[in-house]
C-alpha cells in the first residue's frame, strides 16, 4: 500500500503536544479560500518548476509535490525524531490536505506508530462519512478538529462542502470522549465577529468537557505559495486580525469556561 | 541597574578603542638597561612585570566599585612588542582599517619609530619563528591551508581554578619559596633551571603585590576630596581592600572579585595570551563568600548583584589586544573570549547550579555587554530551570549565553586522561574549548583548513589559485575509478599538511617555552610550581594542543557530491567536474543547480551526506590525535572557526558542493549556510553522528526567527532540543535569534543600530563591527529560517 505524502516536517511545535513530526498527506475535500497548503489540495502528485539561483542565474528544476510512500517508510522517516519525541512527550501529527482522504494509509501508518508506542496527533477538517472518520479518530492520542463556521450557507461558500457532515462529528466526538482541541482560524469577513463567535461556542459544551479551544489567528504568510503555484489566492484583501481582536475573541470562548490557546 | 551602573556601562561603551604605547615603552625600556641580558629569562620575565606594574599610568574612574586597568584607561589597549612588533605600517592599518580599528596617536608612533621598532625587530618572538620555520611550512601558511595562534600572541587559553579565589600572592611566594628549598641540585639536573622559573614566578607574584598597593594609595589619596560620606565610605572599604588582596586570600564577596581582577590583569599585562584570562566557574567560585555573607548579613542580594555589575564592566573595558595580518583575519573582533561559566557539576560529580547561578544570568540579560562571554553549562543532573532561564536571555537576540554539555565535556576531558575530578572542575573556554580549570595548558595551535586539502586532491597537489605544486602528487583524480580511492588520496594529502603543521608548532612552541616563559601565568596554574616549569613549556598537570578543524559542513558536501554524482550515479565525469570547478561553474549553472540542490546535504538527518561527515571527522582524528609535542603534550582536534571560514573561504575556488570561489565555508559543525533544509532537530542529528567525546569542542550554530518564541512552550520546545542534542554527546549549541529583515536594514542603516549583536561563531559582536563577508553571510544563515 501506497499513500501520497507532500512533507514530513520535524521539529513541528504547534500542533500538539511536545516536538512533532508532522505528516503531510496529500488531498483535501475542501477548497478553503485561505487554505495555507495549496499544494496538498489534490490528491495525486503535481509537477511544479522552482526557481532556484545558481551562480547568478535563476534555473528552472522540477520539482514533484507529493511523493508516493509505503506506511514503513513514513514511520521510517517519522522515527528519525524518537529522541525528540522521548525528550518532550510528543510525537507524529497526521495532517494534510486531509488525512481522511486516505483513511487506509493514515490508519495503517497509526498502526505502526502505535507499534512504536509513539503518540499519535490527527489534524483534521472533520469533513468525513462518520464511520471514516471514526476510524482514525477513535485510535488517535489527540485530534485536532477544524472548526471553521457553524452556518452551512456561508461554510458553503468558503469552503465548497456544507458544515453538517463537520458538525455531526464534531458533537460525536464530544459525545465519546475524544481527546480534542477545537481549532478556530479567526478569519476578518468570515468568521472574526462577536456573534458568529458565540454561536461557535454554542455548538461547544461549556461544563464537564475535557477539550480545549485554540484559536489560529488568519495570516497572509500563504500567499506566496499561490504565486508560485500560479494559483489565484481568494483572500487577496483580507486583512490579519489585530492582537486585540484576537484577545477579543479568546475573550468570547473564556468567558464560557473553555480552556484557550491562540496562535499555533 | 542603577545610575552609577549606567554611567559605568555607558562610558564603557562610548570609550574609543585605541592603542597605548606605553606598556610597548616601559617593557623596552626595561630591555634596553645593560645588565638585563646576562639574567635567566624567566627572571627578566618577572622583573619585566614588576617594571611595568611599579611604572604603569593608573585609571580609577567615577563611582568604580573594581579597581584596575590594563592601560592607562578603558580600552586603551597595550601592546607586546617582544610577542610581535608592528610596524609603522601595522599601526596605520590598525589606525584606519573599517573594522576593529584602534586608533594610533602621533605620539605611539614617535615611541615606535624611536625605540620600540628598533630594539625589537629580530628579537621577538614573532621574528625567531619566522626566521626558523621550514619554507614547506611558509609555503602552506600562505596558500591558507593552515593559520598559527602564536605568531601575534602568547600561548594561554586558559582558565582560572579555584585555587585562584582561595590563595593570595604570599601563599604563592610561601608555595615557591618551599619548592624552591626542594630543589635536589644532587640529582635533578633540571634543579638550576627550576629554581630560575621559580625565581621568576616569585617576582611576578611580587609584581602584583605592588599594583595593588599603588592602587590602594590612589584610592586613599581621593578620600580627602570626596564630598559623598557614602561615597567616602566606599572608598575606605576599596583602599582596604587593595592593601589586602591579592596579596592575601579574599575572604568577601567584594574582596574575591578585586582579588580575581587583579590576577586578571596580572595575567593579560604579563603576555598577551589568547583568549585573555577567565575565572571560569564564577557561580562556584563565589558562591562560599555569597552564601556566608549573605548568612551574616554583611551582603544583600543588590549589593552582589551591583558588584558583578561592576565586575562586567570591567571586561567590556579590555578588548582584544591588536592583531594585524592573517591574525586579524581568522579572529576578528574586539572580543577577547573571556567565558564565563555558570552551572555544570561540582567536582564530587552533583549538581553545582545555585543561587549565584541564576543571579550571574540576571546580569548578563541586564548588562547585555560584549564582554565578558558567557555560557551555561548544562548536564542531565541540572535543573530545567537553568536552561529555560537561560533560554529567555538567548531569545532576548544578543547570542548569549550559549550552551554546553557538562557531561560530554567530563568524558572528553577524561578521554585525554583527566581525572574525573579535574575534569568535574573544568568547561569551556573562549568559544567551545574544553579544559580542566586550574590544572591544565590546552592551547590552540591554529586552524586547518580542510576544504583546501580536498581541493588541493582534486588538483594533484596543485594549488589552482597559486598554479605552484604546494602538495605531494597524490594521483590524478580523472583517473580514479572508485571513491575509495579518492578517499585514500585525501588521507595522504591531510596527513601531509597535518606533519607540515605539527613540526611547525613543535619548533614554535620550543621558542616560546625557551624565550618567553610566561611566569605569573605559571604561579597560578598548578602544578607549575610544584615542578618548577613554565605553563609555556609543560609545566601544567594536564598539557593539551589543539588543531582546529575548519569546513567540515564544506567537507561533508563535497565529498558527498563526488561519491554520489560522480562515482556512485556517474552523472558527471571527475574530468567534467574539474572542468566546472576551474570556471567557477560559468556556463555550467544547470550542474551547479544539481549540485546544489539535488544533491544530498549534511544537516538533513540524511545518511547519504551524513556518512562523510564521519568519515572526515574519524580522518582528521586520526592524522592528529594523541601525537606528542616537545612540553609533553598530547595533540587533539576541535571543529571551531572564529572568523577563520571567510579567510580560509578566501583561499578556495569553486569546490564539488557548488560554493563558489572565495566564498565563506561553513562555520564549526554547522552546515554549509542554507544547506539545511529540514529544521532544527535534523541539523542536530546529523552533528551528533561523529563521535563529539574525541574532540576537545565542537561550534554548532542555529538560528531561530524572533516569531518562533511568541509563545510560552517554545522556550520548553527549545530547552528539549538542547537536551535531546546532549543525549546524543553534542558538546555545544549557541542561538541567533534574530531576523533576516532587521539583520538587512542594519546593513543599510548603521547609525541607527549600532547597539545590535549576533552571534558568530563562538561569541557575539556588534553586527557594524563584522566584515561585509560576514555580515552577508549572517543574512543568509538567518534569512533561510524564515522560508
Ligand atoms: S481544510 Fe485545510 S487543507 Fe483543506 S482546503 Fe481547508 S485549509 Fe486547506
Amino acid at each position: 500500500m501506497k499513500g501520497c505524502v507532500f512533507d514530513i516536517r520535524h521539529y513541528s511545535v504547534h500542533d500538539g503536544p511536545g516536538i512533532r513530526t508532522a505528516v503531510f498527506l496529500k488531498g483535501c475535500p475542501l477548497r478553503c479560500r485561505w487554505c495555507h497548503n495549496p499544494e496538498g489540495l489534490e490528491p495525486e502528485p503535481v509537477e511544479v518548476c522552482r526557481e532556484r539561483p545558481a551562480g547568478g542565474k535563476t534555473i528552472r528544476l522540477a520539482e514533484t509535490i507529493g511523493k508516493l510512500m509505503t506506511p514503513a517508510e513514513v514511520a521510517e522517516e517519522v522515527m528519525k525524531s524518537r529522541i525528540f519525541f522521548e525528550e518532550s512527550g510528543g510525537g507524529v501529527t497526521f495532517t494534510g490536505g486531509e488525512p481522511l482522504m486516505q483513511v487506509e494509509f493514515t490508519e495503517a501508518c497509526m498502526h505502526l506508530m502505535e507499534t512504536g508506542n509513539i503518540h499519535t496527533t490527527l489534524d483534521t477538517c472533520g469533513y468525513a462519512l462518520p464511520d471514516v472518520y471514526n476510524r482514525i479518530a477513535a485510535r488517535a492520542n489527540l485530534i485536532l478538529f477544524d472548526l471553521k463556521h457553524y452556518d452551512s450557507g456561508i461554510h458553503q461558500r468558503y469552503t465548497g462542502v456544507p458544515s453538517g457532515p463537520v458538525l455531526a462529528n464534531l458533537r460525536a466526538s464530544i459525545e465519546a470522549g475524544f481527546p480534542l482541541i477545537v481549532r478556530i482560524p479567526l478569519i476578518p469577513g468570515f468568521n472574526l465577529s462577536t456573534d458568529t463567535l458565540i454561536r461557535m461556542a454554542g455548538i461547544l459544551p461549556a461544563t464537564g468537557w475535557s477539550g480545549q479551544v485554540n484559536l489560529l489567528p488568519y495570516h497572509r504568510i500563504a500567499m506566496h505559495k499561490y504565486e508560485k503555484l500560479g494559483l489565484g489566492y481568494g483572500m487577496k484583501d483580507i486583512r490579519q486580525p489585530s492582537a486585540a481582536e484576537v484577545e477579543q475573541a479568546a475573550e468570547i470562548f473564556r468567558e464560557r469556561g473553555f480552556v484557550v490557546t491562540t496562535g499555533g | 541597574m542603577n545610575e552609577r551602573i549606567r554611567l559605568l556601562r555607558q562610558n564603557s561603551l562610548d570609550a574609543v578603542n585605541r592603542i597605548s604605547g606605553e606598556r610597548a615603552g616601559l617593557v623596552t625600556g626595561f630591555y634596553r638597561q645593560p645588565s638585563i641580558a646576562a639574567l635567566p629569562v624567566p627572571v627578566q620575565r618577572g622583573m619585566a612585570l614588576k617594571h611595568i606594574m611599579q611604572h604603569k599610568g593608573l585609571y580609577f574612574g567615577q563611582g568604580e566599585l573594581i579597581a584596575g586597568e590594563r592601560g592607562p584607561e578603558p580600552k586603551a589597549v597595550p601592546t607586546y612588542p617582544e610577542v610581535c612588533v608592528h610596524s609603522l605600517q601595522d599601526l596605520e592599518i590598525l589606525d584606519s582599517r573599517p573594522k576593529v580599528s584602534y586608533k594610533v596617536d602621533e605620539e605611539t608612533r614617535a615611541l615606535y619609530r624611536d625605540e620600540v621598532i628598533p630594539f625589537w625587530t629580530g628579537r621577538c618572538v614573532r621574528d625567531h619563528m619566522f626566521k626558523a620555520l621550514p619554507d614547506t611550512w611558509k609555503q602552506a601558511y600562505q596558500a591558507g591551508i593552515f593559520t598559527e595562534f602564536m605568531e601575534q600572541r602568547a600561548p594561554g587559553h586558559t582558565v582560572a581554578g579555584e585555587k585562584v579565589f582561595g590563595k593570595g600572592m604570599n601563599d604563592l611566594m610561601a608555595d615557591i619559596d618551599q619548592a624552591l628549598d626542594k630543589l635536589d641540585y644532587l640529582n635533578d639536573m633540571e634543579a638550576l633551571a627550576k629554581a630560575e622559573e621559580l625565581q621568576g614566578m616569585r617576582l611576578a607574584c611580587e609584581a602584583l603585590v605592588v599594583l595593588a598597593g599603588r592602587y590602594a594609595s590612589l584610592i586613599e589619596a581621593r578620600i580627602p576630596a570626596e564630598k559623598d560620606p557614602g561615597r567616602r565610605d566606599e572608598l575606605l572599604e576599596m583602599a582596604a581592600i587593595c592593601r589586602k588582596v591579592p596579596a592575601n586570600a579574599p575572604e568577601t564577596f567584594h574582596e574575591a572579585l578585586q582579588h580575581y581582577w587583579f590576577i586578571h590583569l596580572g595575567v593579560i599585562t604579563e603576555l598577551n595570551p589568547w583568549d585573555s584570562f577567565n575565572p571560569g566557574r564564577l557561580d562556584q567560585h563565589l558562591w562560599p563568600f555569597y552564601s556566608r555573607e549573605l548568612a551574616a548579613g554583611t551582603l544583600t542580594k543588590e549589593r552582589a548583584t551591583e558588584l558583578l555589575q561592576a565586575f562586567w564592566i570591567k571586561f567590556n573595558n579590555h578588548p582584544a589586544p591588536p592583531k594585524v595580518g592573517v591574525t586579524a583575519q581568522e579572529s576578528n573582533t574586539y572580543t577577547d573570549f573571556c567565558l564565563i561559566n555558570v552551572g555544570g557539576v561540582k567536582a564530587d560529580g552533583s549538581d553545582a547550579v545555585n543561587e549565584l547561578s541564576y543571579l550571574i544570568l540576571d546580569v548578563i540579560e541586564e548588562m547585555r555587554l560584549l564582554q565578558p562571554s558567557s555560557m551555561v553549562q548544562l548536564s542531565k543532573k541540572n535543573p530545567d530551570a537553568l536552561i529555560h532561564r537561560a533560554i529567555r536571555i538567548i531569545k532576548t537576540g544578543f547570542g548569549q549565553p550559549s550552551v554546553f554539555n557538562t557531561d560530554a565535556i567530563v568524558q572528553e576531558l577524561m578521554r585525554q586522561g583527566k581525572t574525573p575530578e579535574d575534569a568535574r572542575r573544568g568547561g569551556a573556554s573562549g568559544c567551545v574549548e574544553a579544559g580542566a580549570f586550574g590544572t591544565e595548558a590546552y592551547i590552540l595551535t591554529g586552524y586547518f583548513n580542510l576544504p583546501k586539502i580536498l581541493e588541493l586532491t582534486l588538483n594533484n597537489g596543485r594549488d589552482p589559485l597559486t598554479g605552484e605544486q604546494t602538495g605531494p602528487q597524490t594521483g590524478d583524480p580523472a583517473l580514479f575509478s572508485t571513491y575509495d580511492e579518492f578517499q585514500i588520496a585525501f588521507r595522504k594529502m591531510l596527513q601531509h599538511f597535518v606533519d607540515i603543521k605539527i613540526a611547525g608548532s613543535n619548533l614554535i612552541e620550543k621558542i616560546w617555552a625557551t624565550h618567553m616563559p610566561a611566569p605569573f601565568l605559571s604561579s597560578i596554574i598548578d602544578d607549575c610550581i610544584l615542578n618548577g616549569r613554565d605553563y609555556n613549556a609543560g609545566g601544567a598537570r594536564y598539557n593539551t594542543s589543539y588543531i582546529q578543524g575548519v569546513g567540515l559542513g564544506t567537507m561533508t558536501d563535497c565529498l558527498t557530491a563526488i561519491h554520489e554524482q560522480v562515482f556512485r550515479h556517474k552523472r558527471y565525469s571527475m574530468a567534467n567536474l574539474l572542468k566546472m570547478l576551474a570556471v567557477n561553474f560559468e556556463g555550467y549553472e544547470d550542474e551547479l543547480a544539481v549540485l546544489l540542490y539535488k544533491t544530498p546535504k549534511y544537516g538533513n538527518d540524511d545518511d547519504l551526506a551524513d556518512v562523510h561527515a564521519k568519515e572526515v571527522f574519524e580522518a582528521y582524528f586520526e592524522a592528529i590525535d594523541g601525537r606528542k609535542s616537545p612540553r609533553g603534550a598530547a595533540y587533539r582536534i576541535e571543529m571551531l572557526p572564529t572568523t577563520c571560514h571567510v579567510y580560509f573561504g578566501s583561499k578556495i575556488n569553486a569546490l564539488p558542493d557548488g560554493r563558489l570561489a572565495g566564498k565563506p565555508l561553513s562555520e564549526g559543525i554547522s552546515p554549509v549556510q542554507g544547506a539545511d533544509r529540514k529544521g532544527p532537530s535534523a541539523v542536530i542529528k546529523s552533528a551528533a553522528k561523529f563521535d563529539h567525546i574525541k574532540s576537545g569542542g565542537t561550534l554548532l550554530n542555529q538560528k531561530f526567527s524572533p516569531d518562533f518564541f511568541r509563545d510560552e512552550t517554545a522556550i520548553v520546545k527549545l530547552g528539549q532540543l538542547i537536551r535531546a542534542y546532549f543525549r546524543m554527546d553534542g558538546h555545544h549549541i549557541q542561538f541567533n535569534v534574530v531576523s533576516a529583515d532587521t539583520l538587512r536594514k542594519a546593513r543599510h542603516h548603521p547609525e541607527a543600530f549600532s547597539n545590535l549583536i549576533v552571534r558568530v561563531a563562538g561569541y557575539s559582536d556588534y553586527f557594524n563591527d563584522l566584515t561585509p563577508e560576514l555580515q552577508e553571510e549572517i543574512i543568509r544563515r538567518t534569512e533561510q529560517e524564515q522560508m
